[in-house]
């Protein structure tokens, strides 16, 4: 007789979601992600409230290096630094 | 506590969404298997007097001291600063009192000689045993403290401010310090419970993969203390709930994740669901809406975390890919992230992973599930993955 396991129904469990990703987002990250000292990319808005591209980077320096539109948005820069987790 | 499986309920239906009050919600699931009872920690002073050979005269008069102290008028710690254009009160002075032995002045060693225990008094302001003992008269007027026979340990502490989210709490509130018993600290999330199977009868603690799970590092069952070890937490004593689920982390260079989750499985008498903040002097809770809703730029949001507390900010962007240090187990991406800056102030700092992000208005919906941060930046998992992910709704 098979012995019934404490923890029933736990332990790890993969979520790999399907994704659908905009022909503009995926021209947005290969312009962007492989510029040295940018951590990510993402989508908000600019200073008027325009959609824009909001790529997060290491440094002040790296900022001014990024192109100014890509994909017909605008890039707003902001200096996070490197993107930690934030256990104590 | 007993920990001996209960029997799980009959039916298994969704409560409404008016949940019962907190007192009932040990009746409605069941404890987490374990091999061990939980050791609640607890203060034995006998065996401490018996160790210490404190003198039964000195014990009386710690606790007649400690009553006055504790019997005191409640002031609000704000107030009180605000009104602190002089010298304090006498008896703002003392803010403690304890047993030790005197060792770091040698004018407090008694006729029982060096390591003897003598009385540790607490004070805001530094101040010789002389006029420590004035204030104890003037405040508390206990004269008998202010013999010349008697010996007392002045302890310059300053005003003692409770430590953020950090402290120990039953049941345990959201907001607060916890972590799986190999890590130093995270938040409390949220209470959850599974939508299918046995799952519907566990209370669950939500939190990061990396809080509850140690990224990646943790198994089934593994012991999830309140607080987390680097505030003070102890394993076994402390545990509230044991790792139950969790997402694993992809450290490809090429794999994304969508989220950093993980649940624990609660003792229900241990834990509570609504979140914890401090108020004026003391803590207060309050509650938050179970329907997720999806974030919006410029959405005004708001967490309770084990560091910076109740905070609040404003998503800037509902669609970030980033890279995210996970320290020694590697670098991890993650797409369709949540980011939030918060409203001239720090929204987050380490200690706060975990938090459940709500919107910040009486509804407090959630939004996202904090996991990390740059600058001043905190980034989210989307709630609705999260759910979705460890197939849970959360229990609010």
């Amino acid at each position: 007789m098979a012995t019934k396991t404490p923890f029933p129904e736990s332990g790890p469990v993969a979520y790999n979601p399907q994704e659908t990703i905009t022909r503009e987002r995926s021209e947005a990250e290969a312009a962007l992600r492989h510029i040295p000292g940018v951590r990510g990319v993402g989508e908000g808005q600019d200073a008027i409230g325009n959609p824009a591209w909001i790529v997060y980077v290491t440094h002040d320096a790296v900022a001014h290096n990024l192109p100014r539109k890509v994909a017909g948005r605008t890039v707003v820069p902001e200096v996070s630094g490197e993107i930690d987790i934030l256990p104590a | 506590m007993g920990t001996t499986p209960r029997r799980p309920r009959a039916s298994s239906t969704e409560p409404p969404f008016e949940a019962p009050p907190s007192s009932s919600i040990d009746e409605q699931f069941e404890s987490p298997p374990s091999d061990q009872s939980t050791a609640e920690s607890t203060t034995d002073e006998t065996a401490f007097a018996a160790a210490y050979e404190v003198d039964d005269e000195l014990h009386q008069m710690k606790q007649e001291l400690e009553q006055r102290i504790f019997s005191r008028p409640a002031r609000n710690a704000a107030g009180a600063r605000a009104l602190d254009v002089g010298p304090p009160e006498s008896i703002d002075l003392i803010t403690g009192v304890g047993i030790g032995p005197a060792h770091r002045d040698f004018e407090s060693v008694g006729p029982a000689g060096p390591g003897a225990p003598v009385l540790n008094v607490y004070v805001t302001e530094k101040m010789t045993v002389d006029e420590c003992k004035a204030a104890i008269v003037d405040s508390f007027g206990i004269r008998s403290l202010a013999a010349d026979d008697r010996m007392i340990n002045v302890i310059h502490t300053g005003p003692i401010d409770a430590y953020a989210h950090r402290h120990r709490e039953r049941p345990s509130p959201c907001g607060i310090s916890v972590g799986h018993f190999k890590i130093t600290a995270g938040t409390q999330g949220a209470l959850a419970r599974g939508r299918s199977g046995e799952r519907v009868n566990r209370l669950l603690m939500l939190s990061n993969n990396h809080v509850l799970a140690n990224s990646n590092a943790g198994s089934v069952g593994d012991n999830i203390l309140q607080p987390g070890p680097a505030d003070g937490g102890v394993n076994p004593g402390d545990r509230v709930a044991v790792l139950e689920k969790w997402v694993p982390i992809n450290f490809a260079a090429t794999g994304a994740n969508f989220v950093d989750c993980a649940t624990g499985w609660c003792w229900p008498n241990l834990v509570r669901k609504e979140f914890i903040f401090r108020s004026g002097g003391s803590w207060a809770y309050f509650r938050v809406g179970s329907t997720p809703i999806a974030a919006a730029i410029n959405m005004p949001v708001g967490k309770s975390g084990r560091t910076t507390q109740l905070t609040n900010g404003r998503v800037i962007d509902i669609n970030a890919s980033i890279r995210v240090n996970y320290g020694t187990a590697g670098t991890a991406n993650f797409r369709d992230q949540i980011t939030i800056r918060g409203n001239n102030m720090t929204f987050s700092q380490g200690g706060d992973s975990g938090s459940l992000i709500w919107t910040w208005d009486s509804r407090r919906l959630p939004v996202g599930l904090l996991f990390a941060g740059g600058g001043e930046f905190t980034f989210a998992n989307k709630i609705a993955r999260v759910l979705d992910a460890l197939d849970i709704n959360l229990f609010t």
